[in-house]
Order: C-alpha cells, then sequence, then structure tokens
C-alpha cells in the first residue's frame, strides 16, 4: 500500500505537464482529398441566415435514416457523384461519410467572383477543411 | 533453544524487510523520474512575458477605488513560425503561408473591463457564466458590435447593444433558457427585449453557446472566440466555412458580397486579416476558447 503511495506520487512530480493554453496555429492546407469536389447548399440567403434551418446529413438514403450532422453552406460532395433515392454522397467534416437529399445542394459557386476553386483538403491542423485557390 | 531460533529467524525476516523497504523508495522513484522527466522537458519551450500577467478583474468595483486597467503581457517563445506571427500592440501582422499569415495575439484585452463598465455588466457577465459561457465571449461581442452600447445602430434590422437580428434573438434565448431556465425571470418579453441589455445579453450568450456547438459539430476542436465570431458575424453556414477554410481564403469567395457590405469588410479580405482585424479590436480575447 505503501509502495503505491509512492509509486503514485512519484509519477505525479514527475508526469508532464498537459498545457491548458493552445497556442493559435493558421491553418492551411495540406493535401487536397481526391475524388471529393465542392458543392454549395441550394438556399435562399435568407434560409442560409436563418439559424433555425438546417440541412440534416443521414446515415442512409432515406428521411427515415438517422440525422449524423448538419450541412454547412459547403458541402463535401463525392466526385464522381453517388446517388442514390434522390440522395447523394458526402463526406462530413468529421470525416464521416452521410447522405444529403440532392434537391438541397448545387455546383459550388464563387460567390464574389474572386476566381479561386474550392478544394475539400486535409488541413494543418489533421481535419478536414477547404482550401480556395485558382 | 527453539524460541531462541524462532527469535533470531524473525529478526532476520524483519531486517530483511526494512533493507528491501529503503531499497524501494529510491527504485521507484529513479523508474518514475525516468519515465517522465524526458517527456516534460521535452514538453517546456522557454517563454517570456513581455508585460505584467493576467489580472483578477472584480465584477463589482469596490465603491470609490478608481478603475486602473493594465495592459496584459503577451508570451513570446523563441521559436519561429513559418506561416506568420502576431506582432504588436492591438494588430496582429505577419507573413508566410502564400503571403498571408497572421496572428491574433494581439496585445492586451480589456473587452472584459468595457463590458463590466456599463451598468448591467455584471449581471450580464453572471448570466454568461450561468450558461457555461467563457464571458470574455460575450463581452468580445458586445465590444464589436456597438463598443457596448456607445455605438448602437439600426442597420439593417439588428437590434441592440449586441445587433442581434430576430431571428438569432429568439434561437440564443431558447438555448441560454434550455442551459439554465432560471433566467427566465430577468427576460423582458417580447421583440421589447432586443433593446433591453440584460435580456439580449443573454440571448447573445445562447447564441454563442449555440455557435460552439455547432463548430464542435463540424469538428472544429475547441472553438475560440474568433471563430465563434464568424458564426455571430456571417451566420450559422457561412460562419462554419470561414472557420475551415485556409487563411489565405477570400472572404468574397465563401461569403455574400451584401452580407459584407454589411459589416463593411471588402470581398477581398482573407480569412486571416479578418481574424486579424477581429484580433485588433478585442485582443487576446480573440484566442480564447468560447465556453469556460
Amino acid at each position: 500500500m505503501r509502495r503505491l503511495g509512492l509509486i503514485f506520487v512519484a509519477f505525479a512530480i514527475s508526469a508532464p505537464r498537459v498545457s491548458l493554453a493552445q497556442p493559435y496555429q493558421p491553418l492551411h492546407a495540406v493535401k487536397p482529398l481526391d475524388g471529393y469536389v465542392c458543392m454549395s447548399l441550394n438556399l435562399s440567403q435568407e434560409q442560409m441566415m436563418n439559424p433555425s434551418v438546417h440541412v440534416p446529413i443521414r446515415s442512409a438514403p432515406s428521411a427515415e435514416a438517422p440525422v449524423t450532422g448538419m450541412a454547412a453552406a459547403i458541402v463535401i460532395t463525392k466526385w464522381p457523384e453517388e446517388q442514390e433515392r434522390g440522395y447523394l454522397r458526402v463526406l462530413q467534416l468529421d470525416g464521416r461519410l452521410g447522405w444529403i437529399d440532392a434537391r438541397y445542394l448545387k455546383p459550388w459557386v464563387n460567390l464574389g467572383n474572386t476566381g479561386d476553386r474550392c478544394f475539400p483538403s486535409l488541413m494543418s491542423n489533421g481535419r478536414i477543411g477547404f482550401a480556395f485557390h485558382h | 533453544m527453539s524460541a531462541s531460533r524462532t527469535s533470531e529467524k524473525h529478526a532476520s525476516q524483519r531486517r530483511r524487510r526494512e533493507m528491501h523497504g529503503r531499497r524501494a523508495v529510491p527504485w521507484v522513484l529513479w523508474l518514475s523520474l525516468a519515465c517522465g522527466l524526458p517527456g516534460a522537458a521535452a514538453g517546456q519551450v522557454p517563454e517570456t512575458l513581455n508585460g505584467p500577467p493576467i489580472q483578477v478583474t472584480p465584477y463589482a468595483p469596490e465603491p470609490g477605488v478608481p478603475l486602473i486597467t493594465i495592459p496584459l503581457g503577451t508570451l513570446t517563445s523563441p521559436s519561429t513560425d513559418s506561416n506568420g506571427s502576431g506582432s504588436g500592440n492591438g494588430s496582429g501582422s505577419g507573413s508566410g503561408d502564400g503571403g498571408s499569415g497572421e496572428g491574433l495575439d494581439g496585445g492586451g484585452s480589456n473587452v472584459l473591463s468595457t463590458l463590466l463598465g456599463t451598468s448591467w455588466g455584471s449581471t450580464a457577465v453572471a448570466n454568461a457564466e450561468a450558461v457555461g459561457l467563457n464571458p470574455t465571449a460575450l463581452a468580445a461581442t458586445c465590444e464589436l458590435e456597438s463598443g457596448c452600447g456607445a455605438n448602437v445602430g439600426g442597420g439593417g434590422g439588428a437590434q441592440g447593444v449586441f445587433q442581434m437580428f430576430p431571428a438569432a434573438y429568439q434561437e440564443g434565448l431558447q438555448t441560454a433558457l434550455a442551459a439554465n431556465p432560471s433566467l427566465a425571470s430577468q427576460i423582458v418579453p417580447g421583440s421589447a427585449g432586443m433593446n433591453d441589455p440584460v435580456t439580449e445579453a443573454i440571448a447573445s450568450a445562447g447564441y454563442l453557446m449555440q455557435a460552439n456547438q455547432a463548430l464542435q459539430a463540424q469538428n472544429v476542436a475547441d472553438p475560440t472566440i474568433v471563430q465563434g465570431r464568424g458564426y455571430y458575424e456571417f451566420g450559422p453556414t457561412y460562419g462554419t466555412i470561414v472557420a475551415t477554410a485556409t487563411q489565405s481564403t477570400p472572404l468574397g469567395a465563401i461569403v455574400p458580397a451584401g452580407l459584407l457590405a454589411d459589416n463593411n469588410i471588402s470581398p477581398t479580405t482573407t480569412v486571416g486579416q479578418w481574424q486579424a482585424s477581429v484580433a485588433a479590436k478585442i485582443g487576446n480575447a480573440a484566442s480564447q476558447p468560447i465556453i469556460m
């Protein structure tokens, strides 16, 4: 018992400290995700700004399938397109695959005609994100 | 004879136990130190503080005591960051990553002091904490939207100190009350609540909680106040994209021009530049987490 106590104390003293403050790391793209393209949500500007309007991502191509997430303004879609029963196969930002009713999606549009194209990418933080360039 | 031998045997066993006991302490210590210390040393980076540390700000100032604001120091590390680093007091700037790296280390943050300087600030802070929000996130929103009441505009349907639109206001209230139903007693009912700072602060706190949840659901780890700011300023669907786009992305490519114009932002402004401009106004609050 005493030995266990000593082990605990010794490890408590010597274990590396976990830093609570995370320094901010600017995000940059590491590599594009092959086999995926960007699409936009097919909603009006008013709907896009309304926090109570959600486009669900489902676990299967069916309105009854469980909702696994909500779509953001840009959706990562499998390319070539995988469509089943009116649903498109999409990649969620947490890496899971899902399905969105195809009526809610349209080809990605550069809202400001800046000439940049959208590339689903693996980001410097190890997560999925977006890169925009020519 | 037999008793004497037994006694000698017991004494011998006791001595052996004592010796083993004495040996056990250094052995355990050496093992644990050998395992732990290299990791601890590797994780340490020398840092210097270029000013005073974070000051404790009292929620209710003592009567008669003048308000003293001490600019906070910022930690600087000797390591170099190829993606840009913050510099200066109040605005970050840098270069790298395609010429668009910006830092968020914008110097000291006094936004909480600004909020607490209002007649309703301490109530708003207490209510923010009651729903689990970092009160600095609420203070930053208040500062950015209206200077905590100094510049309340009436443009485009946004109202009050926190400049909320009706839909966001309702959503925020619902989220805050779901988190802490006891706040209902402080709410001014109807649309008049949007112009009551305490009520709108509750709604704003709820909306920021919602921003945190939505960003986490989109795999944004530990959303920061500047990321929540994107949700608040550009709405839920665009705000998430701003939080997950590269620093060099022009906002004009991902946020509608009209929405940017409403917020006096040029379409050519990059995500990194916009984040730096937010940090310039709210200081180091920008990189703090949204929730406590």
